[in-house]
């Protein structure tokens, strides 16, 4: 039982993270059904302005929550920035050209992030300060999760309870809404689309910098190809929960982290990719659009 | 005008081979066998650079046996069918002492041919089974073969009294086969004194490596072999002081690195490796450092060193025996005596591997690697020193 909670708080901890990047993807897709592949770089470049602004501000006297937090804060206005200007040079001029033009554009932005920051930083590892504080969490959760990935939740679960309120209760949030419905009818409806659609990369951006500051804190470690990986993975929980759903993206990551967690403990490590994946063929073969996904008819 | 020059270039060369010719009851000469073209040759040139340093300095002495050493050297690429007819050459050419090959698959077909009618010391050929299958008796080598390393974490896992022992991989081939070797000398132990409770590969720069160490956790290792680079290996350091489990990490050269600590911080404390000696600190090394720079510009390479102990302690064994052709007593030399080389005092065993204490067991201490030291420990026996993984 005990191995069993330390997995099941495991696989929380991973689909948290892959959680909090899905989501750029998915809200992307969702408003111009473009794969922003450079969302990962995003994430990458959040976590080296982290540890950069993290050292800064600790040297200026900043500790515990007010660092941690500070981080986060100056991370996703970087990112903030990052995901706008991405979409700016790479997609924009892009918009109504053939679907594939945008797809390697994406890819071309994802690999001049990478090696701009292999060449402007470092091509080693970095290690990455302990930015999580020593809290006093009660005897019963530190059985069987570290403070970090304690923080990795709940940072993760308060995140998506302000996206949603976001989504929901503001006049942006209903905008996106409506755009990601219909952006014709929405921009005939006196909607400024190029403002939402900037918008949804800026807050996708910013989530990613949350998932980039909390990894960085879980691995203690950075480098410049970190994005490549765990986006690769979101990307995967995006599609598992249904490309374009926000709730979708959510349960997808987290089926991917728990398929993952569980299969490294009572199956092997060696075999967690293969077990993880295999989930995924499972589930599209069974619902080709996600588990959350709209089911679509495509016109022939 | 290009056929005049290649008239030329055939006449000087057949002057300098029939001056050799001349020249050749004064001199002694020896084979060099190795990669000296293709995508190996850093390979073979860091080795010739070593071969070439040891013979100018034994005929700056005055040479062996009263005679200038003279080096034949034949290209293999290391190549094991151009590995055959180089030694083909060599052996043709009527040479008994060898130094070469470069790699392990041509140092194998090239034995075939000397079939021992040479005394052949490598000084880069590190496959296992080319000492450890008793087809060749007159071969040694100066490098640690494959295995040592695991050999040194299974004697330090019995010296340190594990019980179970956990062996986690990158699934890299250097991750993989360190692993490997480890577990089969574990298997191998007389007696089953030490348990594998998990063997498993990892997949790399994962989000995070909870999951793996809960496994490591629930399989009460008190003992995790790590194979695999420094990276990795100090996100599973962190996982497990973060997780608070208990397990001595242990790992290779691929974790015995400053970066390894700097990663790891706090978590790297008390950390064992195993890793290579550091020969270029001595007086004699720094001297056979100055003469490389002096001649050549390519970097020295990483068999330099082994390349040098090598010829030292064949021109030691050559000089006591008294011939080059009797390969027996050239052999006994090689297995008794100590000889001093750059690599300090050195013998080879009776499978032809080298004895000394080239890797060694470090330990995190303070933020440092600190050589770990010896304790009174039961040494491997000697039943375990081939396994077959």
């Amino acid at each position: 039982m005990d191995f069993f909670l330390d997995l099941l708080v495991g696989g929380l901890t991973k689909g948290s993270i892959y959680a909090l990047i899905a989501l750029g993807y998915t809200m992307v897709y969702g408003i111009i059904a473009v794969i922003n592949f450079a969302h990962g770089e995003i994430y990458m470049i959040s976590a080296f302005t982290a540890l950069i602004f993290g050292s800064i501000l600790s040297s200026v006297g900043l500790a515990g929550w007010g660092l941690l937090f500070a981080v986060i804060a100056v991370s996703a206005l970087y990112a903030a920035m990052y995901g706008w200007t991405v979409e700016k040079i790479a997609y924009k001029p892009l918009r109504g050209s053939s679907r594939l033009a945008p797809l390697i554009s994406a890819i071309g932005m994802s690999l001049f992030l990478q090696n701009f920051v292999l060449l402007a930083q470092t091509p080693n590892y970095l290690p990455f300060p302990a930015l999580v504080p020593d809290v006093p969490f009660p005897a019963i959760l530190t059985r069987h999760a570290s403070d970090t990935q304690i923080v990795i939740i709940l940072v993760t679960a308060a995140s998506m309870a302000l996206l949603t309120l976001f989504i929901k209760k503001t006049r942006m949030g209903t905008a996106m809404r409506a755009v990601s419905q219909d952006l014709e009818m929405a921009r005939l409806s006196g909607v400024d689309t190029d403002k939402i659609i900037s918008f949804t990369f800026i807050t996708g951006s910013v989530l990613a910098a949350v998932g980039g500051v909390l990894i960085g804190c879980g691995m203690r470690q950075i480098d410049f190809y970190i994005g490549f990986l765990a986006g690769m993975k979101a990307f995967t929980a995006a599609v598992l929960g249904g490309i374009g759903s926000v709730p979708g993206a959510v349960i997808g990551a987290l089926i991917l982290g728990f398929a993952e967690s569980f299969a490294a403990g009572y199956i092997s490590s060696s075999y967690e990719d293969v077990v993880a994946f295999a989930f995924l063929i499972l589930i599209l073969i069974f619902k080709p659009d996600g588990v959350m996904g709209a089911a679509t008819t495509h016109k022939v | 005008m290009p056929k005049f020059f290649a008239v030329l270039a055939a006449l000087c060369i057949s002057v300098l081979s029939s001056g050799a010719l001349e020249a050749q009851e004064e001199t002694l000469k020896i084979g060099f066998g190795g990669a000296l073209q293709g995508n190996l040759a850093t390979y073979g040139r860091s080795n010739l650079f070593g071969i070439e340093y040891a013979v100018n300095l034994i005929n700056a002495k005055g040479g062996l046996l009263g005679k200038q050493v003279e080096l034949v050297k034949e290209d293999d690429s290391c190549d094991p069918s151009l590995a055959t007819s180089a030694a083909n050459k060599l052996k043709s050419a009527g040479l008994t002492l060898i130094l070469g090959h470069t790699c392990s698959g041509a140092t194998r077909s090239a034995l075939s041919v000397y079939a021992n009618s040479a005394i052949v010391i490598s000084s880069s050929a590190t496959e296992n089974s080319l000492t450890f299958d008793g087809l060749n008796p007159y071969f040694f080598r100066t490098t640690p073969y494959d295995s040592t390393q695991s050999k040194l974490q299974t004697d330090l896992i019995l010296r340190l009294g594990s019980k179970k022992v956990a062996i986690l991989h990158d699934k890299s081939d250097y991750g993989k086969s360190l692993a490997d070797f480890t577990a089969a000398y574990i298997r191998e132990l007389p007696g089953k004194p030490v348990e594998i409770v998990l063997e498993e590969g990892v997949t790399t720069n994962q989000v995070s490596y909870d999951s793996v160490i809960s496994a490591v956790k629930n399989s009460e290792a008190d003992t995790l072999v790590w194979g695999g680079y420094y990276s990795d290996g100090s996100k599973i350091a962190i996982s497990l002081r973060e997780k608070g489990v208990t397990a001595r990490l242990i790992g290779a050269d691929g974790l015995r690195d400053n970066q390894f600590i700097l990663l790891a911080g706090p978590a790297a404390e008390g950390v064992f490796a195993t890793g290579q000696m550091d020969f270029s600190a001595s007086e004699e090394a720094r001297a056979a450092i100055a003469d490389h720079r002096s001649r050549h510009k390519d970097e020295m390479g990483t068999y330099f060193f082994y390349a040098i102990a090598a010829a030292q302690s064949l021109f030691a064994a050559v000089e006591k025996t008294g011939n080059a052709t009797d390969l027996n007593a050239i052999k006994k030399h090689l297995n008794e005596d100590t000889v001093d080389t750059i690599m300090g005092p050195v013998r080879y065993d009776q499978n032809g591997d080298i004895i000394g204490a080239f890797f060694k067991v470090y330990r995190v201490q303070n933020g440092e690697y600190v050589e770990y030291g010896e304790t009174a420990a039961p040494a491997l026996p000697e039943a375990a020193a081939a396994p077959a993984p």
